[in-house]
């Protein structure tokens, strides 16, 4: 499917600022699954923009804007087209040999980066009492059934309740608090996959949900977040634990790293009045 | 230079000064109570009132007496304008950019003001009063000649120069409308305070060679004011104060305007200073005219924070 | 003069456990004899006085550090502890000490090189990736960025102990912002000044060289065709407790001393904004963490670093000295790997050993520790959790279980060492020797291929009776060293 994103962020002060830096991660990847034909960005205040790869692999976009400001808009469009990831469902290996697989010395090692716990997946006691609570089917069952399995019983347990949470809510606030967006239900997943072995991966991106019947197109809902976990023999597959799903043609990933921290989509810090609203606009169309 | 770099400077300028001025005025005033009649406190309020501040004194002594004037004056970390502090806080502006002046003039602040902090109200009244204050007047002196001597004439030293200067203009208004009190509240102004007013800048001498014939209010008021050859007139402090911004002009790019303004100020309020005439300076006009030299200096520092000390905050999103 | 005689043969006798500088049993060391006798020409009383005076130069100088302590609201400054009689280095021991600590550095700085490049070291499984990739140090903001000259540790500081029979180990490596040079340099003025017969009376290698090798090492990692780079020093401010360190290397280089807050970042380029308009830095040689360094890419809160720094840095506008992310590499349990980054970086033997070090996360090295815990100080390395440090012979049976349980948990997160040796030299206490401990922290810069080390280095003095904690902040001192001519 070939779909057409614009996503503008806002930010207006309370009297002008200068000396604005800023890091943008608002590029698609170019994947398996999706290719983005083509995006641009515009900043207001006109900006030169440089652009480089980080460590992830993520195209990021960074700009100044020095001069005396009281508005900085941010203007991202992109075309993507994208598939089913068609589950690659050359069955994945078999449950022991996967399990091993994962156990390995060198396969830990290549993986490191997805397995540690990071600030927001933490492995906090809450959170390794919550992954040992079940039975996840570790063990008889394969790395893919236990990484839905705990998605889905991710998406039973909590309440997606926009506002719950905060944007620094590590896992096992989340927790505590039994509610929370997207990226804490995606960091629970990892932290439970990590504690397992299964190297995963926090993502960011867009989920089109425009044309289904009941669900209106806002922000909470096209900006999203999910999981990629590594599963021996398929690879890198996504689960989606707030919508209980695996990803599929709807999602137009932009980046990836081991937690939102690495993919935060736009950051910046000037100098200046405190005082600041920001508003987020992102529209996803099946492109015509 | 640096915004806060500047602003250190020109505050180590300003409380050396500051020190000094107060160390002399301290020393003339605490030898002149000799000549002095009536009830002691009377002289220990005086000498509070031309240096300190009367209310914050009143709200820690019941009464005034010689210990805890100099005390309060001198030593009382606590005292915002004690000498211990002015010199604290050169120290400790100089500390922030000691890279930016010859390491010498640090040794020498530093080493001034730990001896100074470890001085005792006991030590400075038993020895001999007149000997601590010239010890400071000497330790002060030393910092200032050795900047003379070796510091490099850059923008850092022209930003602390200016700072001396500023202050060396406020700290002698304050020093004539204290004698203008003096006047006021005793009814006329003996021989003896005149001399010791006089002395307490240095100036006595100088003012003698000038020839002027009658020691008088007015006389001195005039000498202090408007001569233009002795270095502690307030005519000569603006020109002095404003010869520095002409050098920190020259090569400056962002605030060229801002220093024009604040030039404009200073020598417009040194051409009023040259046209004073001394059948002016009765006590009614000199209290005029001294009153607009302190809103003269108070606009001046204020410019100076303006055009060269801007601070910006810095915020994430 | 039988005073003084007294006064050293009292000197308690070193226990034979340790090595000391100064004595054989009761004979002086040749090297030291001079020492000896200028020392014994002095009364208790002139040593006193002596020793007096060179501290409160250190005062007045206000060559201090602050020492926050609560509820004290002005903060204290405190002198380090100066000791009056030196540390002498014969030439020929410094010789190797000086090879050897240039080998390690080029070996950390070729294995810096690696990790952040082409891994070449965790392919051929010398080291484990995750060792590295886990630490709370690694920069993955550094991978694949060329770095000015391939230099990654300009400045480092290297901690040298002695074991029983004199031979130096390598205790340490400091390699993110290593402080003490300026010590080594107010040390030296204070025995030239206030002790020139002891000084004058020795022929001693001279240290001022150094900081022409430092400036030229910044200089030279300059990405500039500007004849006159500028270099700025990046301090935290006035309130760090090493500011005087910083203030004295800014105005003994000539450089700019700046704090975040003077500096703006325009289209990735980093500048000080003064009042004669803005100037592009070249080189920064910062001395506060990685964690601060850039808001943006690093800890938001920072107030202390320069937002857009990294991306500067990436696009080849500034250089920064030293690189973000050296801390992988001066990690205690990477640090077990260096004699081996010698052999497979420079295929060299190393010169300078380890102290022995066990890794818990190997079996057969994790059971020996743990038989002999009582024996052992454990420390936790830079990998994320990890929780504290036992120090066998000082610790009770239950500390020590449950430390065990600790390492059989997460053995990655800890090393094991025997207690270790510190040799000791005469400290002067009231114009009276005495026997302390002590160490030595040398200092190296290098320039990407090559390492200037300085001669001596600053000796960490330990002034209680006993103590092996040389650190300033516990109360340590220092001497003045010298390297024989």
């Amino acid at each position: 499917m070939k779909l057409d994103i614009t996503h503008v962020t806002t930010y207006r002060y309370g009297a002008p600022v200068t000396d604005s830096v800023n890091e943008l991660r608002l590029a698609p990847r170019t994947d398996e699954r999706q290719a983005c034909y083509q995006h641009r960005l515009i900043i207001e205040p006109n900006a030169s923009l440089m652009s480089y790869e980080d460590y992830f692999g993520n195209r990021v976009h960074a700009f100044t804007a020095n001069h005396p400001h009281s508005e900085l808009v941010i203007t991202s469009q992109s075309t993507v087209v994208t598939r089913d990831s068609e589950m690659k469902r050359q069955p994945e290996t078999e449950p022991a040999e996967a399990w091993a697989r994962l156990r390995s010395e060198p396969f830990r090692d290549a993986n490191a980066e997805y397995l540690l716990p990071t600030p927001f997946a933490t492995f906090h006691p809450v959170v390794a009492g919550y992954a040992e609570g079940a039975d996840w089917g570790a063990g008889q069952r394969g790395v893919f059934d236990f990484v839905q399995r705990a998605s889905g019983r991710i998406f039973d347990d909590f309440e997606y309740k926009p506002l719950s949470t905060a944007v620094h809510t590590t896992a096992d606030e989340m927790i505590g608090i039994g509610a929370g967006v997207c990226q804490d239900f995606a960091h629970l997943l990892l932290a439970i996959c990590r504690m397992r072995g299964v190297p995963a991966r926090y993502v960011s991106g867009y989920h089109f949900v425009g044309d289904l019947q009941g669900r209106n197109a806002d922000f909470e809902q096209a900006s999203h977040a999910w999981v990629e976990a590594y599963v021996p023999g398929m690879g890198w597959i996504g689960f989606d634990p707030t919508n209980n799903g695996l990803v599929d043609w709807r999602y137009v990933k932009l980046a990836h790293g081991r937690d939102y921290l690495d993919i935060v989509p736009v950051k910046g810090v000037y100098r200046g009045t405190g005082e600041q609203t920001l508003t987020v606009k992102v529209d996803v169309q099946l492109a015509g | 230079m640096l915004d806060r770099i500047a602003e250190s400077l020109f505050w180590i300028g300003r409380y050396t000064e500051r020190a000094e001025n107060h160390a002399r005025l301290i020393d003339v005033y605490y030898h002149l109570r000799e000549d002095e009649q009536g009830p002691d406190g009377q002289v220990w309020r005086r000498i509070v009132g031309a240096i300190g501040d009367l209310a914050a004194y009143e709200a820690k002594y019941a009464e005034y007496g010689e210990r805890d004037v100099i005390h309060f004056l001198t030593l009382d970390a606590t005292q915002a304008n004690s000498l211990v502090v002015c010199v604290g806080q050169a120290r400790d502006n100089l500390r922030k950019i000691r890279d930016r002046l010859p390491s010498e003039l640090w040794n020498l602040l530093n080493g001034f003001y730990l001896w100074l902090k470890g001085c005792d109200t006991a030590e400075v009244l038993g020895d001999s009063p007149h000997q601590f204050y010239r010890r400071i007047k000497e330790g002060l002196a030393a910092f200032q000649g050795t900047a003379v001597s070796i510091a490099l004439r850059d923008d850092a030293y022209a930003m602390m120069e200016s700072g001396r200067y500023l202050e060396r203009s406020e700290n002698i208004v304050r020093l004539l409308q204290s004698v203008l009190r003096h006047t006021a509240e005793t009814g006329n102004t003996s021989y003896a305070y005149l001399m010791a007013v006089l002395k307490s800048v240095g100036g006595y001498e100088a003012f003698r060679r000038l020839g002027i014939e009658e020691l008088s209010t007015e006389e001195v008021a005039s000498f202090l004011l408007a001569q233009e050859q002795f270095p502690r007139s307030v005519h000569y402090a603006l020109a002095g104060f404003s010869d520095y911004l002409k050098t920190l002009r020259s090569g400056a790019i962002r605030s060229g305007s801002g220093i024009d303004r604040i030039v404009r100020i200073v020598d417009k309020a040194r051409s009023e200073l040259s046209w004073l005439e001394r059948s002016d300076m009765n006590a009614q006009a000199l209290d005029a005219v001294l009153l607009q030299l302190l809103v003269t200096n108070r606009q001046l520092g204020e410019s100076m924070a303006k055009v060269f000390f801007s601070p910006g905050r810095e915020v994430t999103a | 003069m039988m005073e003084l005689w007294n006064a050293i043969t009292s000197l308690s006798p070193p226990a034979s456990k340790f090595y000391d500088e100064m004595f054989e049993g009761t004979q002086v060391r040749t090297h030291y004899e001079k020492v000896q006798a200028i020392l014994a020409r002095l009364s208790i009383e002139e040593r006193a006085t002596r020793q007096r005076q060179m501290n409160r130069r250190l005062m007045e100088e206000g060559i201090t550090f602050t020492l926050s302590q609560p509820g004290q609201t002005e903060a204290l400054e405190r002198t380090i502890p100066f000791d009056l009689v030196p540390r002498i280095i014969p030439g020929a021991e410094w010789e190797t000490i000086e090879r050897g600590v240039s080998q390690r550095v080029r070996a950390l700085n070729a294995f810096l090189q690696d990790v952040y490049h082409e891994q070449h070291i965790f392919q051929d499984g010398l080291i484990p990736r995750r060792m590295v990739l886990g630490n709370r140090y690694f920069r993955g903001e550094m991978m694949r960025l060329s770095v000015p000259g391939g230099a990654y540790v300009t400045a480092s500081g290297i901690d040298l102990i002695r074991d029983e029979k004199g031979g130096y180990f390598v205790l340490e490596d400091n390699l993110r912002s290593p402080s003490g040079f300026s010590y080594i340099f107010k040390s030296r003025s204070i025995m030239t000044h206030d002790f020139p017969e002891m000084y004058f009376s020795h022929a001693i290698r001279g240290i001022d060289r150094t900081l022409d090798a430092f400036r030229s090492s910044l200089r030279g990692m300059a990405r500039t065709g500007k004849s006159d780079p500028l270099i700025a020093l990046l301090t935290p401010g006035s309130f760090n407790s090493a500011y005087f360190e910083h203030a004295f290397l800014a105005q003994q280089m000539g450089i700019e001393l700046v704090e975040g807050r003077d500096l703006v970042c325009e289209d990735h380029k980093i500048y000080m904004r003064g009042s004669r308009g803005k100037r592009k830095i070249d080189v920064l040689y910062r001395r506060i963490d990685d964690d601060f360094l850039d808001p943006l890419a690093f800890r938001p809160d920072s107030m202390l670093g320069v937002a857009g720094l990294m991306n500067a840095y990436r696009f080849g506008n500034i250089a920064i000295a030293n690189a973000p992310g050296t801390g992988v590499a001066d990690d205690k349990a990477i640090y077990t790997f260096v004699p081996d980054m010698i052999r497979y970086y420079l295929n060299e033997t190393p010169i300078l050993s380890n102290v022995p070090t066990y890794l818990m996360s190997r079996p057969e090295e994790r059971e020996y520790v743990l038989q002999r815990l009582d024996e052992m100080v454990v420390k936790e390395t830079s990998l994320s959790g990890g929780y504290g440090m036992l120090i066998g012979p000082s610790s009770t049976e239950r500390e020590r279980a449950a430390f065990a349980q600790k390492i059989a948990a997460d053995p990655d997160n800890y090393i094991a060492q025997p207690t270790i040796k510190l040799s000791t030299a005469p400290v002067c206490q009231d114009g009276r020797l005495v026997s302390r401990h002590i160490d030595l922290r040398v200092f190296a810069l290098m320039n990407g291929k090559q390492v200037h080390v300085l001669p001596g280095g600053l000796t960490r003095v330990a002034m209680k009776e006993g103590s092996l904690v040389v650190n300033s902040s516990q109360g340590g001192g220092c001497k003045d060293t010298w390297v024989l001519a």
